[in-house]
């Protein structure tokens, strides 16, 4: 589209003489047409924009761009053939700050060497199975299938010089606590989740009751057997029901029976008794109690676990 | 031969690992236990208290029995024999002193001491006065003797007082003994039943049960003669 000229040596002198009269000190908006080609300034370069800030910098700026949680493992994994401390940076981002339940996507392989090697994988993992719902017993034979070290406190309990100082993961709610020092020791209750049916009612329901009583008397004579009467009574009921349920099944958390003191590094408010959590922990062996048997051999014994690290599990399981 | 210096001088100058070191907490590092005792180990506390408590200390057990040693642990626990037996006594009756109580406490105490010696193997407790767990045994006896004593003060003592007082059967450690495990025979509960019957409402249960036990058999019998007489 052509646009009309003007000559603009006519708007400067104007311009000029406006401006020539006004000394305040205040700025001056002035409109003005497109300058002509030749009169423009020289045109700077394009300037390259601006890379996003290292995920390591700025993770929350790496989840906004990416918050949908297996996108954002996704784009985690493209930056590991640059940085393999940005990828990890990313995808921890993507774990703490995005609902991450994609267990096999940080399971695979893309990720082995990471979860080896960082000393805060197992930490993730266990994260990422309390924000799956928190069931452990359905979570570990995974972990197990590829081949991660974490185990069942079961497991460390039956044989416990095979697992001492290994991992444990371990669903529990906090009973009571001692503390000596500065480190306090908590009681722990295993537990675990089970399903369990329900029916609800729905919609409308109908139930009729039909009772039909019947009864009679007879009385006469007959030149056989002289003067007598025949009575009678007959009752039916009849009850019909007619509703519409719905099987519900719900995940009820339930103790084990197992038991187990945990160490903590240091006291923790958070930790609240009667909730239950995921426990990621050291599995330090098994002690005799003061109570039970007196024989030392049938005495019961307690795992001792030295507490790494707790997520609360959402009430939502994934399978 | 200078070839072989030059590598070796090579070797040595190289890197000790390109790789940085293996974080403990990684799932690839071997096997890390804290063996240290945690805040429930069992204690002169926890047997005072009655706590439920875990066997964990800080000494290792050794082979070689020790007389010496066996005689120091149970000097040790006797020791301290009065203090635990008064203090028992004394919580379970709301501060009250009871000589007799305590001296029975003592005398059972410094019995159920002689297994803690342990044949000297190692200290009962160790330096922060943590029981070793060789010290089950023991520690459960002097555990149960404190148990017993604080059932007896608070269940069967005023009923042994009265029943001192009014010239009953089976007075002293025996009725405290007897009451606590309600044993006793029925001519002290015939005694107390009739002479301290308030004192002892809580360690004669059994007296309404009986009652209506033998009121209830009349009852019986007369119904039955009544059906018969129809």
């Amino acid at each position: 589209m052509l646009r009309p000229t003007r000559s603009l040596s006519s708007w400067v002198v104007l311009g000029s003489l406006v401006s020539a009269g006004c000394g305040a000190s205040h700025s001056h908006v002035s409109w003005s047409e497109a300058p002509a080609r030749d009169e423009m300034p020289p045109r700077a370069e394009a300037v390259p924009p601006t890379p996003p800030p290292r995920v390591s910098d700025d993770p929350k700026a790496f989840v906004a761009r990416n918050p949908n949680p297996a996108l954002c493992e996704a784009a985690a994994r493209r930056l590991q053939p640059e940085s393999r401390e940005e990828a990890w940076a990313a995808l921890k981002a993507c774990i703490e700050l995005t609902p991450f339940t994609q267990l096999r996507a940080l399971l695979g392989s893309a990720w082995t060497e990471e979860l080896r090697t960082r000393p805060e994988a197992a930490s993730l993992i266990a994260r990422v199975v309390a924000q799956r719902g928190g069931s452990v017993n359905g979570e570990l034979p995974y972990l197990q299938e590829k081949k991660i070290p974490i185990f069942s406190l079961a497991s460390a309990v039956d044989r416990p010089d095979t697992y001492k100082g290994r991992y444990v993961l371990v669903r529990a709610q906090v009973a009571d606590q001692r503390v000596e020092g500065e480190r306090p020791t908590v009681w722990l209750v295993e537990h675990t989740l089970t399903s369990v049916e329900t029916s609800a009612p729905v919609g409308y329901g109908e139930r009729i009751d039909t009772t039909t009583s019947s009864s009679g008397d007879l009385g006469g004579q007959t030149q056989l057997t002289g003067p007598g009467r025949l009575g009678g009574n007959l009752v039916t009921r009849e009850r019909s029901e007619f509703s519409v349920t719905q099987r519900n099944f719900d995940n009820i958390s339930d103790e084990t029976g197992r038991e187990a003191l945990g160490r903590l590094a240091k006291a923790d408010p958070f930790l609240e008794t009667r909730r239950d959590y995921v426990f990621l922990a050291r599995f330090d062996g098994v002690r005799l109690t003061s109570g039970g048997a007196d024989d030392d051999t049938e005495a019961p014994r307690i795992p001792v676990l030295t507490i790494v690290s707790y997520h609360a599990p959402q009430p939502l399981v994934v399978y | 031969m200078k070839a072989i210096l030059v590598s070796l001088l090579l070797l040595g100058a190289a890197p000790d690992s390109a790789t940085p070191p293996l974080s403990p907490d990684a799932l690839a590092a071997p096997p890390l236990a804290d063996e240290t005792p945690t805040a429930w180990a069992c204690t002169v506390d926890t047997l005072r208290e009655g706590k439920e408590c875990v066997f964990e200390s800080d000494t290792v057990a050794a082979s070689t029995p020790n007389e010496q040693q066996d005689s120091a642990n149970r000097k040790l626990l006797k020791d301290i024999s009065n203090l635990l037996c008064s203090e028992a006594v004394s919580n379970a009756r709301e501060g009250r002193v009871d000589a007799a109580l305590t001296s029975l406490c003592e005398r059972r105490y410094v019995a159920a001491v002689e297994q803690c010696g342990l044949r000297g193997t190692a200290p009962v407790v160790d330096a922060k006065g943590r029981f070793v767990a060789q010290a089950r045994a023991c520690y459960r006896a002097l555990s149960g003797v404190l148990q017993d004593v604080q059932l007896m003060a608070s269940v069967a003592a005023p009923c042994c007082e009265c029943a001192a007082r009014n010239g009953c059967p089976g007075t002293g450690d025996r009725c405290f003994a007897d009451l606590a495990r309600q044993v006793a025979t029925p001519a002290t509960l015939a005694c107390l039943n009739e002479r301290c019957e308030s004192a002892c409402s809580m360690v004669l249960p059994s007296t309404e049960a009986s009652s209506s036990r033998t009121s209830s058999t009349p009852r019986e019998r007369a119904s039955r003669s009544g059906s018969a007489s129809l």
